[in-house]
């Protein structure tokens, strides 16, 4: 039976077909669709990819009356294209945004205040639960709240206890640089010449996904900045040479960092740690998941607290995640809201953990009976590490390429024989110029 | 009636019409930003010629223009030269012939991309081919993508290894259209191989060339897959093309104004280089 055949049929009253399409219209026209850019995709199987569609389903019980559209991205690109889609006027309503990428949102202006739509109604009980409160001052420029954290991340040094053990070395004795430029040695296996195993993977490539030790060892010696005021970056000093030598030193001086690391990224090191061509690796403990699951030895991993100079202190978490910011230019700006209030709020979080497989970023959520299990242990041990040591970049200062800029002094210095002042002066000068 | 020139012109609309669209339409568009100063894919204010004036001062552009130079004439000499010696080995239209010349087009098929990792790890000194014959001959061959000096070496070997078999595909096509009579003509009137090579197939063969040496050298030029994913533009920026720097510029540094300067210095750059190699050819007689 088709609509023509119902409006012509002689027993149906024309009024009352007139009182139903009366009734239905305003029903039809409070049906919301929300879009959202991620570079998850809720019809995948991976844990974050399931994590999602459960909230989007919860979310759209809830709200009888909402929808969320996923637009599935490449992670990225997917600030850069969020950002550009408001120049063009075509930008979601919601868009997720990378820590890295944060100077980008943060001074394009393209995000809502998420203030008054959310934490401003927060009461103080549920300010107190939060795990990383400093994450979301992090997000605040001129009082603004443009976006609210989804899931934190942290670059973070891998280890496999297996090699550990077997080179007779206690995780928790590694406190310095030292420490771990002879454990590394130890854990170095060399066969006829050939280094079958390095002791560290450092990626030093000019890749925007590199991240230096020395960068984390300047880091710690500035008490976690790397930006003075006005976002003068910080690299050319005496604390910026003693980093760089020692990054340097684990390749030329103490031989346990393959001299290719200069054209490694990330994703190449990774490779190989996966392989058992290497020993540690510093990754953003995002891939930790991926690692067990994909190496053979995976239930060996572990992550080691940042070495430093300075025994008594472990080096910094250098802090980044995955954020929500909702559009200016969206015309339904309150149920975004909503929605992203939902996914970075407690019940949200819930999911995210498990089975997203992420550290929930409010207390009450890991106090939940079903997160006393020791396999979450790994997150709870990274929740400590964060309380310990989270250090975040200003949101504000262009830090994108500022690791490259570390990374592209240290072949200076190894490679072309340049003084290590000098070569971090030029650093100092691309990352000044990029503000 | 005959039509006028006029009515000519009427042909020439559409072409010009997509010309316009997707030539001049992004190059002026490209000029208008290189003159603003563009953060964060804003418009900024009017800086006229202050981004042009601060690329050029910059000792890491002035380097990229030297790589640039350096990668597409290395590229293009080897390239080229590969090309035209398989184009030769291969003329000849037999099973075995029709068979290599597949083999050799394989690289040319495979995406950029992919063909760049693909030699990423066969040079990588830790975990490649190279690391295999190290460990079995041992051998102590040195980091090759690691090594200033070996970098820009792979880099060119990754265009030869690709492109080859474009200039093999142009020059063939060359060959082929030499007619047959006149080679069998020199070779009944006595001459030889390298008389028939030098007084018939070259000169015939020259605007071939020159049209495979524009293609191969705007490629190189302007490629930004092989230094983006071989060598990362390092290391100590050895590889550091200006294709590459414009990619970071605008879209890591995110400042749209300088990396537009770039582009256009890039395209006077393409432009400078094919009227040389128009002048080389049209001293040699191969165009009017």
């Amino acid at each position: 039976m088709n609509i023509r055949s119902i409006i012509h049929a002689p027993r149906m009253p024309k009024a009352a077909l007139l009182l139903a399409g009366c009734t239905l219209l305003p029903l039809a026209a409070a049906a919301q669709e929300l879009t959202m850019w991620t570079f998850l995709n809720p019809a995948a199987t991976s844990p974050r990819d399931v994590a999602l569609k459960q909230i989007i389903e919860k979310f759209e019980a809830k709200n009888p009356g909402v929808k969320i559209k996923v637009e599935n991205q490449v992670w990225f690109t997917l600030a850069e294209k969020f950002v550009m889609a408001h120049r063009s006027r075509s930008a979601p309503d919601i868009g997720w945004v990378n820590g890295e990428n944060m100077g980008l949102l943060v001074n394009s202006n393209v995000a809502e205040d998420l203030g008054p739509l959310i934490t401003n109604k927060w009461t103080p009980s549920m300010r107190k639960d939060l795990v990383l409160p400093q994450a979301y001052e992090w997000l605040k420029k001129d009082g603004k709240q443009h976006a609210l954290p989804i899931m934190a991340l942290s670059l973070v040094l891998f280890y496999r206890r297996d090699l550990f053990r077997e080179a007779g070395i206690d995780p928790a004795s590694v406190k310095t640089w030292d420490d771990y430029a002879a454990a590394a040695a130890k854990m170095q296996v060399t066969k006829n010449g050939q280094v079958e195993r390095w002791g560290a993977g450092l990626h030093l490539s000019t890749d925007k996904t590199t991240m230096s030790f020395g960068a984390n060892a300047l880091m710690a010696m500035q008490n976690g900045q790397l930006f003075g005021p006005a976002c003068k970056p910080m690299l050319a000093n005496a604390n910026g040479v003693k980093a760089l030598e020692m990054q340097a030193d684990l390749i030329r001086k103490h031989k346990v960092a393959s001299p290719e690391s200069f054209a490694y990224t990330l994703d190449d090191v990774v490779d190989q740690f996966i392989a058992g061509k290497v020993a540690t690796v510093s990754s953003g403990n995002g891939r930790f998941g991926n690692v067990v699951q994909k190496a053979t030895w995976g239930k060996e991993l572990g992550i080691l607290p940042w070495p430093s100079f300075d025994k008594a202190k472990p080096g910094p978490q250098l802090m980044s995640g995955w954020f929500a910011a909702v559009s200016k230019d969206s015309k339904q700006k309150e149920a975004a809201a909503r929605f992203v209030a939902f996914m970075t709020g407690p019940e949200g979080m819930e999911l995210w953990t498990e089975p997203g497989g992420q550290v929930p970023l409010f207390h009450s959520v890991f106090e939940k009976p079903q997160f006393k299990d020791s396999r979450y242990d790994y997150l709870r041990d990274l929740a400590k590490l964060w309380a310990q040591s989270e250090v975040w970049l200003p949101a504000e200062c262009n830090a994108s390429r500022t690791f490259v800029d570390l990374n592209t002094a240290t072949q200076r210095v190894v490679l072309g024989g340049e003084p290590a002042l000098k070569a971090l002066r030029e650093a100092e000068a691309a990352t000044s110029a990029r503000q | 009636m005959t039509a006028g020139p006029r009515h000519a012109y009427k042909y020439l609309w559409p072409a010009l019409a997509l010309e316009a669209a997707f030539v001049f339409a992004p190059l002026l568009l490209s000029i208008y930003y290189s003159l603003h100063k563009v953060r964060y894919f804003e418009l900024g204010a009017m800086v006229w010629f202050g981004n042009y004036l601060d690329v050029l001062s910059h000792p890491v552009f002035l380097n990229s223009l030297q790589v640039t130079a350096l990668f597409s004439l290395s590229a293009l000499f080897f390239t080229f030269l590969t090309g035209f010696g398989l184009a030769f080995f291969l003329n000849r239209d037999g099973p075995m012939s029709v068979l290599l010349r597949t083999v050799v087009l394989i690289p040319y098929v495979i995406a950029m991309l992919v063909g760049s990792m693909l030699l990423k790890w066969l040079f990588s000194a830790d975990a490649g081919l190279i690391a295999m014959a190290n460990a079995y001959f041992s051998l102590t061959v040195p980091t090759i993508l690691a090594d200033p000096k070996y970098a820009m070496a792979a880099l060119v070997a990754n265009a030869i290894w690709r492109d080859s078999a474009f200039a093999m595909i142009m020059l063939m096509a060359g060959l082929k259209s030499i007619p047959p009579s006149l080679i069998a003509a020199a070779r009944i009137d006595g001459a030889g191989w390298w008389m028939t090579f030098h007084r018939i197939i070259l000169p015939l063969l020259k605007p071939a060339m020159l049209i495979t040496m524009v293609r191969l050298l705007l490629h190189f030029a302007n490629v930004l897959t092989f230094p983006l994913i071989l060598t990362g533009g390092g290391p100590n920026n050895a590889t550091d093309t200006v294709a590459l720097r414009i990619f970071r510029v605008g879209f890591e540094d995110y400042d749209l104004g300088r990396a537009n300067a770039m582009a256009i210095l890039l395209c006077i750059f393409n432009v400078c280089a094919v009227m040389l190699l128009l002048a080389a050819f049209r001293k040699r007689g191969a165009v009017a």
